[in-house]
């Protein structure tokens, strides 16, 4: 494709959506595609509407733009809905419920969660307290979802999180978490300093992050516990929440960088805050960004790398027309992510068990 | 405005290659590519009558039906779809082709066009007046549509009803209209000499084939119409023929429950969906005989323009 035209562009409106004025007709028919591929068309739709786009918008793209709308304020009102089912299949266990992600943006009213897609309910819960809280969410009809036996174990043993439970008559999807990374990752956040930091939201009985943990999870879910694929709503999420915290509380970026010490986050804050500076323009005073570079700056040759690297997988391309290069900038972060999330014994063990499967699939699998 | 048979096959087998065929489906635009040199015949007497849209910066969706990884292009080939470029559902015998393309579409059409409330519903109308004939897959709507379509009704969709919110238009996405199993012998018999594209057997719906759509109904692909029935088809082996009032309310949750996106769009759902059964006579029509099955739509009255007996109480506010 040539010179991914249609990245710089979605980019560029991301970075000033005053661009949505003077798109030509013809840079619609990229933007529109483009930002649906990305996941975040009916984010772009809500900013749209409320910059008031003139100009010669093409009929068809307005209408895409419309149409993109109601999903997402279906996801929102679903997730709101979801989040009150769930605080109530375990009001009387007296855990603090910390919602993480999408419903923490949804729920807590966050600009981040603006026109944003999401189904799922990601929760944070003390360790301890983990089993009482799948065995309330199972008497409330949330069960297991078909798992393959070695992904169960996987979650069990390794993951930070229960494996996926799904409600028997919804359909609704809730991940619950007693951790942000995988205790085999090689950063080790602490669940309690996370804990104890929440704050509350309108809803009561109901917590989110604290403004500077929002950020380092965004940060770290991205940068530390996954491949980067499709990774540009999830950028956009990131540098909403900067946006707005920049803006709205006094003192968050002079905390930002201590906290990210504190919690051990410093290097996917080091990524984070870069790659929402080049790619979004995100408005970092420089005293956050010097100190964020002098504790989390990663050793050469990696930034570089991770620029032509990241780049690659953050705007997802065309899977017809995905060129070599990003094939192996794919696999490169594919093997990164599984690098830090699990040392190199288990990993070789882990790849091997999913290697496997692909060259002989189980009936199951293909569902 | 150029049609689809306005171009040679070889015109079209290189649009399908490369950049795609760019169609007019009633509102929509649709962008539909491949690779596969056994889908250029079947496309262009599917979509003959079809508008190319060439001169359109944006198409709503894009359907590539391609070929499988390399190891599968020599044993059991595969098809994959790919939808506005990416991968999706579960890759298909290539002999399956066909259905794929047009299941994708399908699915696009069911997914994309949230500016409108989307009806699991086939489409007719004659004399400007709407018929809907919603109902599961299986329940005998795209044959009945077929049916009363062969009789001289106007093909407005076989799959979905397309209402813009806050309006009580049916708007119009005629396509193809996809026939199973024994349906396919039954539109034979009904009307001998009815044009169909291929067969392909062995499918997870049974053998498929599909009727092309009339010119006229094609051509009206913007043209909308306004709702006067609400007809359930059921189609049952071997039952008499039966047509049978249904109330308003009882349509009304059927509708809805049918639909695509009815909890989607929230109260302006309700509401619009609301309005399009307050205009109609709702019926239920168990049939196994479509010639009887067609009559008995046809001798039914429009519907009165005020609910005159029947519904005891209004959906309408």
């Amino acid at each position: 494709m040539k010179g991914r035209a249609d990245r710089d562009l979605l980019l560029a409106v991301l970075r000033d959506p005053r661009r949505f004025r003077t798109l030509e007709t013809d840079e619609w028919g990229q933007f529109v595609p483009a930002a649906r591929r990305a996941g975040i068309l009916s984010r772009l739709a809500c900013l749209a509407g409320d910059i008031d786009v003139e100009g010669p918008v093409p009929a068809r793209a307005r209408a895409q733009l419309g149409a993109s709308r109601p999903l997402a304020e279906h996801h929102a009102r679903t997730l709101r809905w979801e989040v009150a089912r769930i605080r109530d299949a375990l009001s009387g266990l007296g855990v603090k419920i910390v919602l993480l992600k999408g419903a923490a943006y949804v729920v807590g009213g966050l600009p981040a969660g603006v026109g944003r897609l999401a189904t799922d309910v990601d929760l944070l819960v003390a360790r301890d307290r983990i089993e009482d809280v799948e065995r309330a969410l199972v008497a409330a009809g949330f069960g297991a979802m078909k798992l393959h036996p070695y992904d169960q174990r996987y979650y069990r043993r390794w993951a930070h999180e229960l494996p996926p439970l799904r409600h028997a008559r919804r359909r609704s999807v809730v991940d619950v978490h007693h951790g942000i990374l995988p205790r085999t990752a090689r950063l080790h956040p602490d669940p309690a300093k996370l804990l104890a930091a929440a704050e509350p939201v309108e809803a009561p009985d109901l917590w989110i992050l604290c403004a500077e943990d929002l950020v380092l999870h965004s940060a770290t879910h991205l940068f530390q516990d996954g491949d980067l694929v499709g990774g540009l709503r999830d950028l956009v999420d990131l540098d909403a929440l900067l946006r707005d915290f920049g803006e709205r509380r006094a003192g968050f970026w002079d905390g930002l960088a201590p906290r990210a010490l504190e919690l051990g986050l410093t290097r996917p804050l080091w990524y984070g805050l870069r790659f929402c500076r080049r790619l979004l323009d995100t408005p970092i005073p420089d005293s956050t960004w010097r100190e964020v570079e002098r504790t989390g700056r990663p050793a050469w040759p990696l930034p570089a790398l991770m620029d032509a690297l990241a780049l690659r997988a953050l705007c997802p391309e065309r899977d017809d027309r995905r060129t070599v290069g990003t094939q192996i900038a794919r696999l490169a972060l594919y093997t990164r992510s599984h690098w830090l999330r699990m040392p190199p014994a288990l990993l070789a063990y882990h790849l091997a068990r999913k290697a496997l499967r692909a060259w002989i699939p189980r009936r199951d699998d293909e569902l | 405005m150029s049609r689809v048979r306005d171009l040679t096959a070889r015109a079209i087998g290189e649009l399908l290659r490369g950049p795609g065929l760019l169609l007019h489906i009633g509102p929509l635009v649709a962008r539909i590519g491949t690779s596969l040199i056994e889908l250029v015949e079947p496309t262009r007497s599917l979509y003959a009558g079809f508008a190319i849209a060439d001169a359109e910066p944006l198409e709503d969706f894009e359907v590539r039906i391609e070929r499988g990884t390399l190891l599968r292009r020599w044993f059991a080939p595969q098809a994959v779809a790919f939808v506005d470029g990416q991968r999706a559902f579960a890759p298909f015998p290539r002999s399956h082709c066909l259905p794929m393309l047009e299941w994708a579409i399908n699915w696009c059409v069911f997914t994309r066009p949230n500016q409108y409330l989307l009806l699991h519903s086939a489409v007719v109308e004659r004399g400007g007046r709407g018929l809907l004939l919603p109902g599961r897959p299986g329940a005998g709507k795209s044959t009945l549509a077929a049916g009363l379509v062969l009789r001289g009704w106007r093909l407005l969709s076989d799959e979905v009803a397309m209402v813009p919110p806050g309006t009580t238009q049916l708007v119009p996405v005629p396509r193809p209209v996809g026939l199973k199993n024994g349906s396919i012998d039954a539109i034979r018999r009904f009307a001998p000499d009815v044009v169909l594209g291929p067969s392909t057997a062995g499918t997870r719906k049974g053998t498929v084939a599909h009727m092309v759509p009339p010119d006229d109904s094609v051509a009206r692909g913007t043209e909308p119409a306004r709702p006067a029935w609400i007809v359930f088809p059921r189609f049952e082996s071997g039952v008499a023929t039966e047509l049978r009032p249904v109330s308003r309310p009882e349509a009304f949750l059927r509708v809805a429950y049918q639909s695509f996106n009815y909890s989607m769009l929230g109260s302006v759902g309700f509401e619009t969906l609301a309005a399009i059964v307050a205009r109609c006579a709702c019926y239920e029509l168990r049939y196994h005989d479509l010639d009887e099955a067609v009559r008995a739509i046809e001798e039914t009255d429009p519907a009165p323009s005020r609910p005159s007996s029947g519904a005891r109480s209004e959906v309408v506010p």
